[in-house]
């Protein structure tokens, strides 16, 4: 009956929306001067401020998120936006998101996040980390890149690229907005964006305070069929599970000074959380995981004649991350090997046996002498082959020490646009990239107890820190022909980094507008996501990864109204990198390659008062040619954990004057999928997943000389119950999803 | 649900593409309101001694405030004349620049100033343009507004009048008049 509905909406939607199609001609300068003033006076305008309309020409595959779409829509995070993009698909376990695009999940390591075009990747493991830290009270556009973009981005654009364009980086927002919120789990977050402009100078911010305790698990955790099957201490489940915790907060903060032409500012967040259900199995209450990242960043933007320009820009990041984490291996051991083994939390103040009070490094020293312990107890280490010197040196600085200086960043961008003639561009960039890891650096794949440490075995291997050295240079020519129907796009970058060597990556595309409204578009690109410092200490010789990408685009525009496209690429991964062994599991052997053929479409209209979309994506081959460890062969497997097919349906329509009222629907098909317990081996289903989303939106309301909106957002409207894929395969089977939980906002704008 | 997902896909592309439609003709809104000059120029009369017959003296275009604008109608009026006369293009940084402008396009970014530039400008016959919601109304003579994705006109008509500028009531057929002569 479900799907009857689904089928009958999606047509029914698709029908009536293609009834406002006609047909646009773009007008050229000379044919706009020749018009008389009546005529010149019925041309429709394209609208600048619709800068979304022109990536539709741009030489990838490009979504968009509107800030009017994430208001009429309520989103609050930038996860709750992406999720309904066909090209991403995102995975819950209520800790930070995983995921990624076209087929390449994990840890978002193979897409690049940019926050105003700057890269927020975190430092050590390269993932696109998305918790409760970029909320859409200062995001003003979402552009997701689906297509490869190393050619100008560089190291990890691989699935592609995501942009977060914020409101407080636009010159042009003037004002201030207030922001409050409150809902389900005890979650409550108060936001400012500010805006200001002085004649040549301008300046802007923003911050949030957010704290949740988010959705609670505990019958879940129980479960032993869906949560926890396979393990062998599960009888011990009922006895400590008592209670779950998950609780969140964040901080993050942005600011920016605009002079004239001159420019700097600082990108900041803080982010806490528990693990969620990721890696917990007896203690459910006092995981931690912290985030601190702070970019400054100055930069001159600079018109050197009228057909060159120069950009300048230096980044300068912080990046920090420490915690606590349960596995299910260590409690274990705790209570069957080594009662004492205490190696569970980091106290900010530790007083001893003797009275001694520790602070800051004694105790993280005791930590890592209690996890070298406990690696003897394991049989990993020989307590024979290591002195107490080594344990202090090799156990300490882990990437997880608070303490520690953190990892940071040194990132310098030099561009030069030159307009060749009026339809000729190239731009000519140089870029300096300097990562000083700070961290453990070294891992064996092989080893790993509930997917929560990387650990230095090899002591050899070890190293106090790592330091990356890139440069990378890069062209792009685009150039127009017959009147701008024809567009050519070629793209070039070359990266050397000190310890892999060097890689060369290439963009080609043509994109064919036959009118003003049919797009065509022919694309190839390569991309590379680099070894992270985990990957490098493993095996100082391992290469990047790399993609081929070929895609077919096509799109119609409908001016204003609408936006109809559809995509169809295969992405061929060599070298293949991934934060966890495979989707298909370590145990089998080395992924050497991963083949992905796919499709994508979408459907935009607008036409007062009505907002519609209708999206999916469709993937009809993914494989993983893998070596057997034990054979050295190699063969080819489907690789399960990812949904073949997804849909969304979005209609916003404006029932009375300035009420909005929504409906968002997603849908995964059902999908076969490994259990995160790598003991099973046998793939099972999670069953398909229907997710019904409200939103009530009341804008516009004056009120003492402010304008006040309110938003009412009830997620997951009928309680379905639905499941993600553990794809990390990090101990739980899968992860279920939020039931039906509400959000009301209220934002004041002045 | 494969076949029905397939289906889906077929179905948007064949209606979307056999669907007969009407033509509908477009430009961007940067190069449209750029082109607006020159129509609204053939249609606005500046007094003689201002606007010299002769075609060796510019037209001049002046831009205030934060703006690509002016590089826009560089790239537009290097080849096209207004009045028949070469269009010179420039960025104006500082009210007294004003001076010897023909026409002059205030961007938004300029609000703070707005009444320094209506002070300097009122009563001479500077042809001041603005794309911002409520200049009009603040002195500005002619606003460019976008309405149904057309472009048409908010007129302060008595700023125009004393401004010694005389509007055709051609344009006026597709404005709003704002401070009226006569009020209604």
């Amino acid at each position: 009956m479900k799907k009857t509905i689904v089928k009958a909406v999606f047509i029914l939607f698709i029908s009536a929306a293609l009834l406002f199609s006609q047909s646009r001609k773009k007008l050229s300068v000379n044919e706009l001067m020749k018009l008389d003033l009546e005529k010149f006076l019925n041309v429709e305008v394209i609208s600048a401020s619709k800068k979304s309309e022109k990536l539709f020409t741009a030489p990838a595959t490009v979504y968009v998120i509107t800030e009017e779409e994430i208001e009429r829509l309520g989103f609050l995070h930038l996860q709750d936006a992406l999720s309904y993009i066909p090209s991403v698909y995102l995975y819950n376990p209520h800790s930070w998101v995983w995921g990624g695009q076209r087929g390449l999940v994990s840890n978002f390591s193979q897409t690049l996040l940019l926050i105003n075009g700057r890269e927020v990747n975190n430092l050590i493991a390269q993932e696109g980390f998305i918790s409760r830290q970029f909320a859409t009270h200062n995001i003003k556009r979402i552009e997701i890149m689906a297509s490869p973009g190393s050619a100008l981005y560089g190291a990890n654009a691989l699935a592609g690229v995501i942009n977060v364009i914020t409101k407080d980086s636009d010159p042009e927002f003037e004002g201030i907005e207030l922001s409050f919120s409150g809902g389900s789990y005890n979650t409550t977050s108060a936001a400012l964006v500010f805006g200001k402009t002085f004649r040549d100078l301008s300046i802007g911010g923003s911050i949030r305070l957010f704290s949740s305790d988010e959705a609670n698990f505990l019958d879940f955790v129980r479960d032993k069929k869906n949560y926890s099957p396979g393990w062998s201490d599960n009888s011990l489940a009922n006895q400590f599970i008592n209670e779950y915790k998950n609780p969140s907060e964040s901080l993050p903060f942005n600011f920016k000074v605009t002079y004239k032409n001159i420019y700097f500012g600082l990108t900041h967040y803080y982010n806490k959380q528990s693990q969620g259900l990721e890696k917990l199995r007896w203690d459910y209450t006092d995981g931690e995981d912290n985030r601190n990242f702070t970019m400054a960043f100055a930069g001159i933007d600079q018109k050197i004649t009228e057909k060159i320009k120069i950009k300048i820009e230096y980044q300068h990041t912080w990046s920090y991350m420490w915690g606590r984490y349960h596995s299910g291996l260590w409690p274990v051991s705790r209570l069957e090997s080594n009662d004492n083994f205490d190696i569970y939390t980091f106290p900010d103040e530790v007083i001893t046996s003797t009275g001694e009070i520790l602070h800051g490094e004694s105790e993280i020293i005791d930590f890592y002498e209690s996890f070298a312990h406990y690696l003897v107890d394991q049989g990993i280490l020989d307590p024979d082959s290591i002195t107490p010197e080594e344990i202090q040196k090799y156990f300490t600085h882990i990437y997880t020490n608070k303490n520690s200086r953190g990892s940071q960043r040194k990132h310098f961008d030099i561009l030069c646009t030159w307009a060749l003639s009026p339809v000729s561009t190239i731009d000519i960039g140089y870029v300096f990239d300097n990562i000083d890891y700070v961290g453990l650096a070294v891992t064996d794949a092989a080893f790993g107890i509930g997917g929560g440490y990387d650990i230095p075995v090899n002591l050899s291997l070890r190293k106090d820190s790592y330091d990356s050295v890139k440069h990378g240079i890069y062209l792009q020519f685009k150039s127009s022909f017959f009147s701008e129907k024809l567009k050519l796009h070629f793209g070039c970058r070359y990266d050397h980094q000190n310890i892999y060597g060097g890689t060369l990556n290439p963009r080609v595309g043509m994109v064919w507008q036959p009118s003003g409204n049919d797009i065509f578009k022919v694309l190839y690109g390569e991309a590379f996501r680099e070894p992270n410092v985990f990957e490098l200490s493993s095996n100082p010789d391992v290469k990047p990864a790399k993609l081929r990408s070929f895609e077919v685009n096509y799109s119609r525009q409908f001016g204003e109204l609408a936006h109809l496209g559809f995509t169809v690429y295969v992405n061929d991964v060599s070298d293949y990198l991934s934060s966890v062994g495979a989707l298909i599991g370590s145990g089998i052997g080395k992924v050497e390659k991963q083949n992905i053929k796919g499709v994508e479409f979408q459907f935009r209209l607008k036409k007062k008062p009505l907002i519609a979309f209708v999206n999916g994506a469709y993937l009809f081959d993914i494989t993983q040619d893998i070596k057997s460890n034990t054979t050295g062969e190699t063969d080819t497997y489907d690789v399960p954990g990812i949904p073949e097919i997804k849909l969304n349906l979005g209609v916003s329509y404006n029932v009375y004057k300035n009420l909005t009222l929504s409906f968002l629907y997603s849908f995964f098909d059902e999908y076969q999928a490994l259990s995160g317990n790598s003991a099973i081996i046998d793939p099972f289903m999670i069953s398909s997943a229907h997710n019904l989303r409200l939103n009530l939106y009341w804008s516009s309301i004056k009120l003492a000389g402010s304008q006040i909106d309110l938003t009412l957002t009830v997620n997951n409207l009928t309680n379905a119950k639905n499941y993600h894929a553990n794809i990390r395969r990090s101990g739980p089977h899968m992860f279920l999803q939020e039931g039906r939980n509400f959000i009301l906002s209220v934002r004041i704008r002045n | 649900m494969k076949t029905f997902f397939i289906f889906t896909i077929l179905l948007t592309c064949f209606i979307g593409n056999i669907l007969p439609n009407p033509i509908m003709e477009q430009a961007e809104e940067d190069v449209l309101k750029s082109v607006t000059i020159q129509k609204l120029s053939k249609y606005i009369e500046w007094p003689e001694n201002v606007l010299k017959k002769d075609d060796s003296s510019p037209f001049v275009i002046g831009a205030i405030g934060r703006t690509d604008f002016d590089s826009i109608l560089r790239t537009i009026y290097k080849d096209n004349k207004i009045k028949g006369k070469q269009v010179k293009i420039k960025k104006v940084r500082s009210i007294h620049e004003i001076f010897g402008c023909h026409v002059l396009y205030i961007a938004e970014t300029a609000k703070k100033i707005l009444p320094d530039i209506i002070n300097f400008t009122r009563d001479k016959p500077i042809l001041t343009i603005s794309d911002t919601t409520g200049f009009a109304e603040k002195g500005v003579l002619i606003n460019i507004v976008i309405k149904g994705n057309k472009i048409r006109f908010e007129i302060n008509e008595k700023g125009t009048y004393n401004s010694g500028i005389k509007v055709s009531s051609m344009i006026k057929r597709f404005s709003k008049i704002i401070d009226p002569l006569k009020p209604n």
